[in-house]
Parts: structure tokens; C-alpha cells; sequence
């Protein structure tokens, strides 16, 4: 499982910054990009066939609609970890769980969450932060920083990714977010 | 093929292929990703084992631990009662509200809604960044926008308003503003008087009669029910939702059990505070101020008023009191109520019996009427009659407003907003650039005023012209009447910001609210700052989030039912989750960008030193403050008999007395500043009123009703408290029921249905009524009836019109006790916003999406937890009724009579095989 976690951790890291940000042109030109683009491309073949098209203002504006509509507004696809697996603990919600999690896993990298620039904070219980913390945590070379990556993989990211991807296939309404939510459950076959 | 199973059932790459593609990617991460990671990269202190291993033993357990946890006194925003709290902190996490036992109100005691604001704080679903919307408004169509976007561009639609010299253009409207005054300072910052609010769909009916009684010092009452033996409660509902319920609750629990109080109650269903109480009637509608009227009649005939208090502290002169209460027979108050004429005579006696140690209580139920600041001041009057004012177990006032050594608050530490405050605005006086903005018809009523109220009026909206004792003691405005005003351009709207307001929904004949929202040749630049995604927000052009009570400071005073006043801080017990941010800095920081001098008024770096500079005369130190919670000076004496306490020799040095009235008063600076009155020799205090006495008769009633062309025979000109029948209750054919709405204990408002803590345990709102109703209609318990409401027939809005109001489908509930010609709905339910815990699981429509589709694989917890869905067999969130509700101000003093409404049922889903219990 570690070797595989921490291969995969590139595209954990794309897929925090595909849902703490819009979609804009230099996520565009990112995947551009060997050997993400060859990877993409393999899981999920439309996603990059979407991303070969011409990144125009039109399309910015559609992509922007559509990210407030899936993870910002109430009833679409919620982009918090807590939303995705139950609480098994009748002292506190599956938020407050999870929250106490990543406070504690940021505590025992020794780091602090930024800001996503220009958008400020992210909660804590954010599936981008998971996804980034595992990528990172599993690449960082510390065999303690894998267990935890590890730990936040097995027992949160993977859980709440099952149901996340489903549903964003499910809701999304443009090709790409479709793309996604279709590469996040294909992730979910390879665990 | 649908979407779904093409993308879940169809596995495109091996697992061999994955990992040959990942080992591909491996030196990616370090040197591509790595550098933009959401994680920082600033510190560089690397974890050391012992770290990671303390980080492992707190991922292990969640319990809470006294040995980290910290406690952070603060004031619960639940609802308008405020109770004094403390959270319990743990690792960023809010993870127990209890209550503050310092708070001399709250005494230490919570109810459900403390512990509803940590799910309020922690829902998955609350707005956490700006928003603009990109389609028509109301399409549900948004992007996010940063802050600088966003207060940039409101500030920029602002900003010409105040250069043009039109600052009354911005609008500001809250629903619930507990900043103590700060909205106040942006607004007369800005320059415009047009800072709204929604206390006429509240409680501005029972406020008038009060402040008409005592003084604008005193809008709310504070019944020494720790010593009280005798309660007559007139529809008030204390033991479930009430301004300062909570402060009531276990007082009167206390009267009743350890001292054998007795507690009355006239009410038209079985609340919780029915249910306490040792007696319940259930009265006619609006009846109260007749059963009041014959209370008081038979205390009179009895001998049993207290003479002496009445006739030196009441307007009324005791003998036209009595002829004018001759009327006002047991007999005839049974007629209109249908309360044994016996028992009033009973119940009359024993309450004055119990004097001095016994008081009333109303709230909505008797206020919120057409004739229902008249009964209130008949319920008033009773105290009075029986000399209970300030006397223990008493009817008592205390003072409730920030203090500033006003009546009732000698000796305390002044506390005020810091300086620089900005001055208010100036009124629209004849011969000024906004009154020629009136109509002719205004301008002409306007002209007409007195100077007292030419002095305080301000425009429609702010002041309508048409019920001038909805500002005559202050500005209560009549919230209800906002949206029909600016549809009817009398006032010109270029920006209108929304706080915490849920009018699209909550607002009577919410459809017009939303209607005008909606028209942006009405409203062309809307804000709306809130927590989350509400029915207002949803037809905004710029949303910003609003930090939760658990994340912003405020500063809190209240009436104190222990009779010593005391102040509180709310401070943050958690950062704003996303970019949430308190009110008070979205202001702040709007003033700073708007610019012209209204920054000057914002030079504060963050709120604690805003609300440290606030409270800097208090005797206790900031950091004390904080930790406590609440300040209070406990060897104050109680607040008995103000009326009584004497006017300090120094202050009648210079001073004058009226020689007709003995009232005492100090010119300065062009203004009179009345301190008292003469009782024989002695100079005291008196009441914050004109006379300086209990303004039982009141000329403020005939003048306003002069003004506003309603004939003095009209009841609600009269001077002195009188009952008249609601004039669409007059005469009911047997078909006709009076539809009426309520508050749940567990919720407030519209404002709580989000609140998984609180929508676990309410979440919808059936139509409740008797079992003789039921049996009429030939209805059993969830049958599904349509309600059709009428307009109401008196000196209102759209007063009789006969096109019906609206209509709306319920399912009965049976509850016996309730009186048969009622209909009682709650009025928080049937959300289509605020996300899925308010919607019950059911679709929201901003995102179009037709609900969590059972098929997916996982859980969602946010979708799954809601077990009251209609997908899982459950009720759903419940029916939206306030479109059926007509406006309906009082007429005067502008409150919303909610109360009255005629309407007709209509049985469309009868099962006979139901359920009856």
C-alpha cells in the first residue's frame, strides 16, 4: 500500500488543486505537462481530451459557474470529507472528527495550512486538504510522515472518495468536472 | 447510457498499468506540485517523534479532556434571550456549550438552541466565501468573487450615493443585529437614516404599550418571578419561546413548586407554558383585552386596587377609570372570550389578592393583533391597579439598554461605543432636499406633525408617516411594509444590503418580498451578508459570509429578571471557518474603502480592541472580563420602587418645577431634561415618562390617530385601554377558522431550520387543531387540508379586498386542547434553501440537482443523517406558509398582527383509515 500511495501522490495533488480552485489556464497548461498528462490520460482518457481544447474566456466563466454550483453552494457536491463518511462517535460529528484529524496531522508535520490564494482559507476537513496532506506526507521521504499518510488514506480519504467521485459524476454538468469525479473513482479501483 | 454506471462499472486501466503509470511520476511531486502544496511550507521545524507520536495519541481519542480542553465564557446567539455560556474548547473545535453560572438571568441554565449553534458553526453547507451571481437574479447561478472583489465593487456602487448627497438610496435592513449598535455606526457613517429592521413582525406591538406605560427606558418588563405568587399570563409562552423565556424559565418553576405560586394562563393552544401553568383556558382569539378589561373591572368593584399607588403614580383619574370600566362585565367578557364569567371574577380576585407579590405577563399572543396594543395596555393596567409596579414578586422594571447613566442605570460604569462615533443622520424636515422627494400626500402629514415628530422623522421607510408610534419612542420601523413601500417608489433603492434577514421567506406575503427582491428596476444592487445560503440570499447580487455567534465578539446587555444589571461579552470561541468574517469587519472594512471620512469611524485593527475600548470603564480588567464573561456589581440593591429613589439634592441646584405636574426638570443646551417629581416634599425619580408618572392615559394615542385620519371613536385612538373586536372576527360563519403560527422551542425563527441539532428534533410543521375541528371537517391526523386566507377588514394594508391572500396544503395534527376555531401552523419550516438539513434532504433548487440519488455508493452523511427525508419515509422539512399570511400592520404602531387571519379549509386528502389519537 505505501508504494502505491506514495506513486499515486502526484495525482492526489492535482486533484486538491482541481477542487480548492476553479478551473483556469494554468491548470490548464499544467497538464500539458509530462508525465501528468500521459497519467490522466491513461485513468481517465476524457479528462484530457477536455484539457487539449482551447481554454477561453467562455469556458473560464462556464468552469467557474460550475465550481460554485458543485463545492461552494448549498446542494451540490459537498467538497468536505465530513459530508462522505459517517462519525462512528456519539461524542462529536463526523466534522469535528475529522477536523481534530488534520489539525493533528498538520501538528505532526510541522506545518500549518495556507491560504489558496485568492481565496483565503480552506476548513480544515476539505477533501483538497486530505488529498494534498497525503500526497505530501507520502513524498516527504519520513517513514513516520507514511504511516501517517498511510493512516489519513485508509481511514478518511479513501472512504470519503468513494461517494465524492460518484456524486460528482453524477452531478457535474460539464465535461470536465464529469472527468474528474470519473478519475477519482477510478483511483478508488487501483486502492 | 446513463453517465453514472459509464463512469463507475467501466475499469479502463489495470491495476498493473496504474502502478507502472505512477512509478512514472515519482520525481513529479518533489519538484512540480510540491512547491504550490496546499500545505505550508513555512515552518521549519521539522516534527520530531515525540511530536508525531503526540499527534497519534490525540488522533486515538476524541474525548473531551479537561487537561487541554479550554473554557471561553461568551453569549449565546440562539435567540433574542442571550444567555450567558461557556464553551468548552478543544483543538480548534467548539465541543460543549453549557451554561454560565455567573449569568444572573440565565442563573446557569441552557436550553437546546446553545448546543444547535455548534452545528450551526460546523454545517457543511454554510456559505464560506463572497459570491456574485452571473445570471439573472434569482437563476441560482454564482462564481466566487475574493473579498477585495467583492467589497470593492459594493463599495464602489456605495460610494457615489454618499457623494451625490443621497445617502438614504443605501438601504440597510437586518433581521437579527445583536452588534449593539454597530450596524448603526456604518449606516450613520454612510449618512442614511434607512437602517431597517424587522421588529414590527416581532414584538413592537407589546413594546408600545410598555414604553406608553413607562418610558422609552423600559420596551421589556422584568417580573421578579423568584418572589412572585400569582402570574396572569395573556398568551406569553415563557417555557418555550420568549424574549428572555430562558431568564423566566426556571424562576417561575421555582415560584410554582417551592412556593405554591399560581400561574394563570389565557391562550389558544396547549403550550408548554399552558401546561405548567395551574390553570389553561382557552380563549377566543384576540380576546384578551376583555378578560383584562374585566379583571380589572371586578378588582375595582371588590374595593381590592391599591388606591394610594394608583392615585399618585397613574395618568387616569381613578373615578373616570371606574366609569370606564362598567362596561367591561365578567359577563361581557365571557361572551367574548368564552371564559366563565365565574372564573374571571375568581382569577380577579385572587390576583389582587396576592398583591404586591403577583404580576402579569403577555407577549404575542395578546399583542399581535389589530386590537392588540389595546389589550396589552389593559394588561398593564392591572399591575397598576393593584400597585405591584417595582415591589417584590412584582411587576419590575430593570434597565435593559447600554449604559450610559440614564434612568435606572445611576451608578454604573458607563459603557459606549468608542470614539470617534459618527453623528446621526439629520431629519427630513419641511423645506429639506429629502422631504420634497415625498409625495404630496406625505409631505402634507409630515407638515401637520408636531415638531416632536417632525424632529425624528426620517422618510417611509424609516419612519412611516402612517404609524408614527412605530417611531414615536424609537425607531421600531414596520418592517412588513418595506417591500410594498419601495414597489410603490416611496423610496428610491440603489443599493439594499440584507443582514441576517430572512424576509423572502419569513416576511408576511413573502412573495411580494421576493417579488420586489427579484425586480432589480426596484432594487438594483442587493447585498446580502449572512451565514448561510438562505431564501434572501438566493435573489442577492453579492453574498458575503457571515461569521457564526461562536466566532465573533459582540458586546450584550439585557433587562435583568434578578433586578441587578449586568453586561456580557460574546467573544470568539473559534476562528470563522473558510472566509467567513464577523459583520462587524465587512463593515469596517467597507468604510475604509468607501473612504470620505466614514474610516475615520473604523480605525481598529481587530474587534477586541474595538469592544476592549468599549468596556473600558468597567472596574474589573479586560482579561478578568474575559474569563468571567459577565460583570455585575451583586451588592447593588435590586431594582424595587426606581420611581421611589430620591433626585439628588446636587442635580435640583438650577433645577425647575412645572407647577401644574411637579415635574422637575433642567434646561441645558436648549434641551429639556426632565429628572423627576415632586411627592409632597420629596423629589424623586418618578418614571421615564412626559409626566413623569404610568401613562395609563396616554394622549400620544388620539394625537397619532388624528394624524394618520383615523377617527378618535376608533379604539385604537383611545387614550385609555379599550377592546374592540377584531373587525374581521366579527360575525364569522361556522366555516371560517383564525389561522395563527407559532414558535418551537427547540428553533427561532426561520433563522435555525439548518441546525441539524435543532432540525433533529423539529423539523416540520403540520396544521395543528382541535379535535372538534377535526371531527367538523371530517379530518384525521395526516390528512392533507388546503388553508385559504383572507384580508383582514380594518384600517390596514389592502384591507378588504376579496381575492384571497394565498393558499397552502398541510397535513392535519389533532391536538386536544386547542381552541376549535384555530389553526395553528409553526412558521419556521418548509425552507427551499439553507441547504439540506433545512430542506428536510430534499432537492435544492439553486444547484438543480433532484436530490442525493439512493444509488450511489458511500455515505453522505450530510444526506444520509437526514432520517425525517420524505425519500426515508419521513414528514420532509415541512410546508412554507408565510405567503398565505397577509400583511397586516397595526394601525398606529405598525406590528404585525399575525394572529387574526380568517381563512377556509378545504379537505383534499381524507383517510378514514388514519390515525385519530
Amino acid at each position: 500500500m505505501s508504494f502505491e500511495l506514495r506513486e499515486r501522490a502526484p495525482i492526489y495533488a492535482w486533484l486538491a488543486e482541481r477542487l480548492a480552485r476553479e478551473i483556469d489556464g494554468e491548470c490548464w497548461r499544467q497538464v500539458g505537462d509530462e508525465p501528468l498528462r500521459s497519467t490522466l490520460g491513461r485513468l481517465e482518457p476524457n479528462l484530457v481530451t477536455e484539457l487539449d481544447q482551447e481554454f477561453t474566456a467562455e469556458r473560464q466563466e462556464t468552469l467557474e459557474e460550475e465550481y460554485a454550483r458543485l463545492f461552494l453552494l448549498p446542494g451540490g457536491v459537498s467538497p468536505l470529507a465530513s459530508s462522505w463518511v459517517a462519525s462512528t462517535d456519539d461524542r462529536e460529528s463526523a466534522r469535528q472528527r475529522i477536523t481534530h484529524w488534520i489539525d493533528g496531522v498538520y501538528a505532526a508535520l510541522g506545518r500549518e495550512p495556507r491560504r489558496v490564494e485568492p481565496w483565503g482559507k480552506l476548513p480544515l476537513d476539505h477533501l483538497a486538504v486530505v488529498l494534498d496532506l497525503v500526497a505530501v506526507a507520502a513524498t516527504s521521504g519520513d517513514q513516520s510522515d507514511l504511516e501517517v499518510a498511510n493512516l489519513l488514506h485508509d481511514d478518511l480519504l479513501s472512504p470519503a472518495l468513494v461517494g465524492f467521485g460518484a456524486a460528482l459524476v453524477h452531478e457535474a454538468r460539464t465535461p470536465i468536472y464529469r472527468s474528474i469525479g470519473a478519475l477519482i473513482t477510478s483511483l478508488k479501483e487501483h486502492d | 447510457m446513463p453517465l453514472e454506471s459509464e463512469y463507475l462499472m467501466k475499469p479502463r486501466v489495470s491495476r498493473r498499468d496504474f502502478l507502472a503509470l505512477s512509478a512514472s511520476l515519482s520525481g513529479y511531486l518533489a519538484t512540480g506540485l510540491a512547491g504550490g502544496s496546499l500545505l505550508s511550507c513555512a515552518s521549519d521545524r521539522p516534527a520530531s517523534p515525540e511530536d508525531r507520536q503526540r499527534v497519534l495519541e490525540k488522533l486515538s481519542s476524541t474525548r473531551l479532556d479537561y487537561s487541554r480542553a479550554r473554557s471561553v465564557p461568551t453569549i449565546c446567539f440562539g435567540c433574542t434571550t442571550h444567555c450567558g455560556v461557556i464553551g468548552w474548547v478543544q483543538d480548534g473545535r467548539v465541543r460543549l456549550i453549557e451554561g454560565n453560572p455567573l449569568d444572573p438571568n440565565s442563573q446557569g441554565t441552557i436550553c437546546s438552541k446553545a448546543n444547535g449553534a455548534i452545528s450551526a458553526t460546523e454545517y457543511p453547507e454554510r456559505l464560506l466565501y463572497p459570491m456574485r451571481r452571473i445570471g439573472p437574479r434569482g437563476s441560482g447561478r454564482w462564481k466566487r468573487i475574493s473579498w477585495d472583489v467583492a467589497l470593492d465593487e459594493i463599495a464602489d456602487r456605495m460610494r457615489p450615493l454618499r457623494e451625490a448627497g443621497t445617502p438614504e438610496r443605501f438601504v440597510f435592513q437586518y433581521g437579527r443585529d445583536k452588534t449593539k449598535g454597530f450596524s448603526k455606526r456604518f449606516t450613520n457613517a454612510f449618512g442614511t437614516p434607512n437602517r431597517l429592521n424587522r421588529r414590527s413582525i416581532c414584538s413592537s406591538n407589546r413594546r408600545a404599550p410598555l414604553m406608553s406605560f413607562y418610558g422609552r427606558e423600559f420596551e421589556w418588563e422584568s417580573q421578579d418571578l423568584e418572589r412572585t405568587n400569582y402570574v396572569l399570563n395573556f398568551g406569553g409562552n415563557p417555557m418555550e419561546a420568549y424574549q428572555g423565556g430562558l431568564f423566566m424559565r426556571k424562576r417561575l418553576m421555582d415560584a410554582k413548586v417551592d412556593r405554591g405560586a399560581k400561574i394563570i394562563t389565557f391562550e389558544i393552544r396547549p403550550t408548554a407554558t399552558a401546561s405548567v401553568s395551574n390553570e389553561y383556558f382557552a380563549v377566543n382569539p384576540a380576546s384578551d383585552g376583555a378578560i383584562a378589561l374585566a379583571i380589572a373591572h371586578v378588582i375595582v368593584g371588590e374595593g381590592l386596587e391599591d388606591r394610594a399607588f394608583w392615585d399618585r403614580w397613574s395618568t387616569w383619574p381613578f373615578e373616570e377609570m371606574r366609569t370606564h370600566l362598567a362596561a367591561y362585565t365578567p359577563e361581557f367578557a365571557e361572551q367574548e372570550s368564552g371564559i366563565p364569567a365565574a372564573d374571571i371574577r375568581r382569577i380577579a380576585i385572587e390576583f389582587a389578592s396576592a398583591a404586591p407579590a403577583c404580576c402579569t405577563m403577555s407577549n404575542r399572543g395578546s399583542a399581535k393583533h389589530y386590537n392588540g396594543v389595546q389589550a396589552d395596555r389593559a394588561i398593564r393596567m392591572l399591575d397598576v391597579l393593584v400597585g405591584n409596579v417595582g415591589k417584590p414578586g412584582g411587576f419590575c422594571l430593570s434597565t435593559l439598554r447600554g449604559w450610559k447613566n440614564r434612568y435606572g442605570q445611576e451608578g454604573l460604569p458607563v459603557l459606549e461605543q468608542p470614539e470617534p462615533r459618527p453623528a446621526s443622520p439629520k431629519p427630513w424636515k419641511p423645506g429639506t432636499r429629502e422631504f420634497k422627494t415625498l409625495s404630496p400626500e406625505v409631505q402634507e402629514r409630515v407638515r401637520n406633525f408636531p415638531a416632536m415628530w417632525q424632529n425624528k422623522y426620517f422618510g417611509e421607510l424609516a419612519t412611516p408617516s402612517e404609524f408614527p408610534l412605530s417611531w414615536h419612542w424609537y425607531p421600531m420601523r414596520v418592517g412588513q411594509l418595506v417591500y410594498p413601500y419601495i414597489k410603490e417608489g416611496r423610496q428610491k433603492v440603489d443599493v439594499y444590503m440584507s443582514y441576517t434577514l430572512g424576509a423572502a421567506y419569513g416576511m408576511p406575503e413573502a412573495n411580494l418580498a421576493r417579488e420586489v427582491l427579484a425586480d432589480e428596476s426596484l432594487i438594483p444592487f442587493h447585498v446580502v451578508i449572512d451565514i448561510s445560503y438562505s431564501e434572501q440570499a438566493s435573489l442577492a447580487d453579492i453574498v458575503l459570509p457571515d461569521a457564526t455567534a461562536l466566532e465573533r465578539w459582540d458586546a450584550h446587555s439585557t433587562n435583568s429578571y434578578g433586578l441587578q444589571p449586568y453586561t456580557g461579552i460574546r467573544q470568539p470561541l473559534v476562528e470563522p471557518m473558510g472566509e467567513a468574517r464577523p459583520a462587524q469587519i465587512i463593515w469596517r472594512d467597507l468604510a475604509r474603502r468607501i473612504g470620505g471620512g466614514m474610516e475615520e469611524h473604523f480605525d481598529f485593527e481587530d474587534l477586541e480592541e474595538y469592544y476592549r475600548a468599549w468596556h473600558k470603564n468597567l472596574p474589573i480588567d479586560w482579561e478578568t472580563f474575559k474569563q468571567r464573561g459577565i460583570w455585575m456589581d451583586s451588592s447593588r440593591p435590586l431594582d424595587y420602587a426606581l420611581y421611589d429613589r430620591p433626585v439628588p439634592s446636587r442635580e435640583l441646584i438650577g433645577a425647575t418645577t412645572d407647577p401644574d405636574t411637579q415635574v422637575i426638570y433642567r434646561d441645558q443646551n436648549g434641551q429639556r431634561d426632565v429628572i423627576g417629581i415632586w411627592q409632597g416634599d420629596q423629589a424623586v425619580r418618578g418614571f421615564p415618562t412626559p409626566t413623569r408618572k404610568i401613562a395609563v392615559l396616554d394622549p400620544i394615542f388620539p394625537l397619532a390617530a388624528k394624524h394618520v385620519g383615523i377617527p378618535l371613536d376608533d379604539h385604537n385612538a383611545s387614550p385609555v385601554p379599550v377592546y374592540d373586536k377584531v373587525p374581521e372576527h366579527v360575525g364569522l360563519d361556522d366555516d371560517a377558522y383564525i389561522l395563527t403560527t407559532f414558535k418551537w422551542n427547540v428553533h427561532t425563527q426561520g433563522r435555525s431550520a439548518y441546525w441539524k441539532y435543532a432540525a433533529e428534533i423539529v423539523h416540520t410543521n403540520h396544521a395543528m387543531m382541535a379535535p372538534e375541528s377535526a371531527e367538523r371537517l371530517g379530518v384525521r391526523n395526516g390528512d392533507e387540508i388546503e388553508i385559504t386566507t383572507e384580508r383582514p377588514k380594518g384600517r390596514v394594508y389592502r384591507s378588504g379586498e376579496s381575492e384571497p391572500v394565498g393558499s397552502v396544503r398541510n397535513r392535519v395534527r389533532i391536538v386536544p386542547g386547542m381552541h376549535p376555531r384555530v389553526i395553528a401552523q409553526a412558521h419556521h419550516s418548509g425552507h427551499w434553501e439553507h441547504g439540506t438539513i433545512a430542506r428536510g434532504g430534499d432537492a435544492t433548487p439553486s444547484s438543480g440537482r433532484a436530490g442525493m440519488a439512493e444509488n450511489l455508493p458511500g455515505q453522505s452523511e450530510l444526506s444520509d443523517s437526514v432520517w425525517w427525508s420524505k425519500e426515508r419515509g419521513g414528514t420532509g422539512g415541512g410546508v412554507a406558509i408565510n405567503h398565505v399570511y397577509p400583511i397586516n400592520p397595526q394601525p398606529l404602531v405598525g406590528g404585525q398582527n399575525w394572529f387574526d387571519n380568517v381563512c377556509r379549509v378545504r379537505v383534499i386528502d381524507s383517510n378514514p383509515t388514519r390515525d385519530t389519537a
